[in-house]
């Protein structure tokens, strides 16, 4: 037995990679994969230094401008990660699988011109690059960290910049957030229930305040992972939430949750039966 | 403590995550996101409560298409590059044009300045080219393929009761399949 626990890399990988391939079919029936892009006219590097080094070698461009280019890269993205499910101790595939899903990331963003913060499909395959379980345990306790620390530090961005502490910072997101399918749903439950959140400023900021709080609560699992199940459950409702009421979808970012899933627990589930 | 386990047993990743957090603090403090140093400051400035919000509708034959008949995907590329074309369009000069030039002009030689110009910034052939491809897109992913589409800029007004202005401004019009 391993002084220290461990992860059971093989089973994570199968559910990981399985998880990304059903993003990606998800992008796929949302017209959203390369090839389905019809060769975008217009690039938006912003102004993210990683996008404009990308952009200086035309790498988007290339991608994005050539039919055949842009369906190749969406095959050999997608064999990849059925690979990386099928055979999940290599490296080759790994590594196509996360060069592809960032570089899709990128191009993706450049083309609909605003760079998403829907990351959690970019950063839960990076662990599986690591063969060597010690490796790979210390990879997913940092990816484990790193989606601590962007929680935490949305949290404190909030404070910092005043959302927090403002009296209806709520109510002018919902209506932001809402102005256009307020006008096509008005007649729903859920068009009510946002409607009365837009009114009612106190409760509504009410609800601001407790997701930031929500966001802080993630900078425990620095310190322990005792709370985790209520870190997750704690995600799942902020991003529900959000979902419900600003309508962000957070299907490319779901895979956010994996690195707080009891994994232990389920592989021992797995070998018992 | 974990980093002192890393540093033991692997300490190429130690020094790795020292860097990126070093890295990750630089980038947040010049609030500038690079990716992979994400700043998650969405929604962190107060949003004032208005009496009118400023949106892009697509407008056919028919009357409006409402934005949610599209996927979240969908959506965000027929809409969130609308209003970056319209200020490309306004302006006549790409947006990212400055930034480009306080960074690299006079700093590099003249033919290595034209190339990152070109790899960086959106050309006129570009902009002119971008209704085309919206209307490739748009046909790719709804059953209207017919017609003349228009994207318009209005106001949704939340006073006295939300209702949308009647009057739109026309971004650009595109015939589908001509």
């Amino acid at each position: 037995m391993p002084a220290t626990p461990y992860y059971p890399r093989v089973l994570m990988a199968r559910v990981v990679f399985t998880w990304l391939f059903l993003v990606l079919v998800y992008f796929f029936a949302n017209n959203s994969l390369l090839s389905q892009l019809q060769q975008p006219v217009m690039i938006y590097p912003g102004s993210d230094n990683s996008f404009w080094l990308l952009h200086i070698l035309g790498i988007p461009q290339f991608l994005l401008q050539q039919y055949w280019v842009a369906l190749a890269f969406d095959i050999v993205l997608t064999v990849s990660c059925i690979i990386c499910i099928v055979v999940p101790e290599q490296k080759i595939f790994t590594w196509m699988t996360v060069i592809g899903v960032w570089l899709l990331y990128i191009c993706f963003c450049s083309a609909a011109g605003k760079h998403y913060a829907q990351i959690g499909y970019l950063l839960a395959p990076i662990p599986f690059l690591a063969l060597r379980q010690q490796r790979f345990d210390l990879l997913w306790q940092c990816l484990r960290y790193w989606v601590c620390f962007l929680y935490g530090s949305a949290g404190l961005y909030k404070i910092y910049y005043g959302g927090f502490g403002s009296g209806h910072d709520m109510s002018g997101i919902l209506q932001v957030m809402n102005a256009e399918w307020l006008v096509y749903h008005a007649d729903t439950v859920q068009a009510s229930v946002i409607r009365y959140l837009m009114n009612q400023q106190g409760l509504s900021q009410g609800l601001f305040r407790l997701a930031t709080i929500v966001d802080l609560c993630m900078l425990v699992g620095f310190f322990t992972k005792k709370f985790d199940r209520w870190l997750l459950a704690g995600l799942l409702l902020f991003h529900l939430g959000n979902y419900f009421l600003l309508h962000i979808s957070f299907i490319e970012q779901s895979l956010i949750f994996a690195p707080f899933l009891p994994w232990q627990r389920m592989a021992d589930y797995v070998s018992v039966k | 403590m974990f980093l002192k386990k890393v540093y033991t047993t692997w300490p190429a990743l130690f020094w790795g995550i020292l860097i990126f957090i070093g890295a990750q603090a630089f980038f947040m403090y010049k609030g500038i996101q690079t990716i992979p140093f994400f700043i998650y400051s969405m929604f962190s400035t107060p949003h004032p409560v208005q009496d009118s919000v400023e949106v892009v509708l697509i407008k056919t034959e028919n009357g409006y298409i409402s934005p949610f008949n599209f996927s979240n995907r969908e959506a965000e590329m027929l809409l969130n590059n609308v209003p970056y074309y319209s200020l490309l369009k306004q302006q006549g000069s790409d947006i990212t044009l400055p930034t480009v030039e306080s960074r690299f002009k006079n700093r590099l030689s003249p033919p290595l300045y034209q190339r990152v110009l070109q790899a960086l910034v959106n050309d006129s052939a570009a902009v002119n080219r971008y209704p085309q491809w919206w209307a490739k897109y748009f046909t790719s992913v709804q059953a209207v393929n017919r017609g003349t589409v228009q994207l318009v800029k209005s106001y949704m007004l939340y006073q006295p009761a939300l209702h949308k202005s009647p009057k739109d401004s026309v971004i650009f019009s595109v015939q589908l399949n001509p």
